[in-house]
C-alpha cells in the first residue's frame, strides 16, 4: 500500500492526467469528456490523484513524445456532484485515488456517459501544463512540490 | 414596353435542371454553410486522415488507438455532414476503446456522435451535462 490511505476531505485538489488531444486550447476552451472515459485497466474506478501527495509533474511521468495537461478538480465538487471518490493507494505515484462509479464495465452507461460530462464541463476547476513544461519559470521555484498552480505553469483556459 | 415583346418573361414557368455537378449548398448564398464545409473540411484531412496514418500517435499508452475501419467510417459520415453543410463539431477525439467521438459545444449544450470500431454509431446529446437523448445510426 502507498501513501494516501486517509479519507479524503472536501476541500482536497485533486489530479487528473489529460492527453493533448482532449484539451486543445484555444480551439476546445474545455476539456473534452473522452478525458474522463473509463480505460480498459479502470476495473475497479477511473483513476486520479490526491495534490496533498503528489506534484502534477509526477502524475504525468516521462513518456516520450507525449504532451499532457492535468486537470484540477476539488473532492468536495464531486462529492456534491454525486460522484463517489475514495483514497487507492497503489504505490508509485503516491496519492492515487478513484471513482468506483465510473468503471471499464460500466463504461457505455448513460450514467457514466453524464458524470463524464459534468466532470469535463463543470468540475474541472483549471488545468495546468502542458507538460513537459514549455514555459521558462519566473521565481526558481521547485517544480515539484506538490500543490495547486504555481509561478511558471501555464493555467487554461487562458493561453 | 409591349406585352407582347418577345423578351418579356411570360408563359408557363419551366423548372430549373438539377444536374449532378451542383449540390443543395452550393445553391445557398451563405457563408456560415461555406464556414461549416470548411471546418468539416479541417477535421477530414488534418485530423482523421493524419490517424489513418498513424493511429497509435493519438492515444495514451493504456488505450486502445482508433482501428482503421472507425477512421473510414468517420471519414464517410463527415463528408456526408460536411456535404449537407451541417455545422462542422468543436473536437474529434479518440475514444480511448479504438472508436472516435465527434463532439459539438454550444453554450450549456452539447452532442457526442460516437463511431465504434464494429463500424456502429450513435448520437447522444446533453443539456448542461444531462443526456437528452440516445439514439442508434444507421
Amino acid at each position: 500500500m502507498g501513501e494516501g490511505i486517509d479519507q479524503i476531505d472536501d476541500d482536497e485538489e485533486l489530479y487528473r492526467r489529460i492527453l493533448d488531444v482532449y484539451y486543445d486550447p484555444p480551439e476546445g476552451t474545455e476539456v473534452s469528456p473522452e478525458a474522463f472515459a473509463p480505460r480498459e485497466h479502470d476495473k475497479t474506478g477511473i483513476s486520479l490523484f490526491r495534490a496533498k501527495y503528489v506534484s502534477p509533474q509526477e502524475v504525468i511521468g516521462k513518456k516520450p513524445g507525449k504532451r499532457y495537461w492535468v486537470a484540477v478538480l476539488r473532492a468536495g465538487d464531486l462529492k456534491e456532484g454525486g460522484l463517489r471518490i475514495l483514497p487507492s493507494p497503489e504505490g508509485q505515484p503516491p496519492g492515487h485515488a478513484e471513482i468506483p462509479d465510473m468503471t471499464h464495465e460500466n463504461r457505455h452507461t448513460d450514467q457514466v456517459e453524464e458524470a463524464k460530462q459534468l466532470l469535463a464541463r463543470k468540475l474541472c476547476r483549471r488545468i495546468l501544463g502542458p507538460y513537459p513544461q514549455i514555459m521558462l519559470r519566473q521565481f526558481g521555484e521547485d517544480p515539484g512540490s506538490p500543490g495547486g498552480s504555481r509561478p511558471g505553469d501555464l493555467v487554461g483556459p487562458l493561453l | 414596353m409591349p406585352t407582347n415583346s418577345p423578351i418579356v418573361l411570360s408563359g408557363q414557368p419551366t423548372p430549373m435542371v438539377r444536374t449532378p455537378s451542383v449540390r443543395d449548398p452550393d445553391l445557398i448564398d451563405s457563408g456560415e454553410t461555406q464556414a461549416n464545409m470548411m471546418g468539416w473540411s479541417k477535421f477530414i484531412d488534418r485530423t482523421l486522415v493524419e490517424w489513418g496514418r498513424n493511429p497509435a500517435g493519438v492515444v495514451d499508452d493504456d488505450q486502445v488507438p482508433p482501428t482503421h475501419e472507425a477512421i473510414e467510417l468517420s471519414c464517410q459520415i463527415a463528408m456526408k455532414l460536411r456535404d449537407a453543410g451541417a455545422p462542422p463539431p468543436t473536437r474529434i477525439v479518440p475514444d480511448g476503446d479504438g472508436g472516435i467521438c465527434f463532439e459539438r459545444v454550444e453554450g450549456r449544450t452539447s452532442c457526442s456522435l460516437r463511431v465504434y470500431p464494429d463500424r456502429t454509431a450513435e448520437l447522444l446529446a446533453f443539456d448542461d451535462c444531462r443526456l437528452l437523448t440516445r439514439v442508434p445510426l444507421t
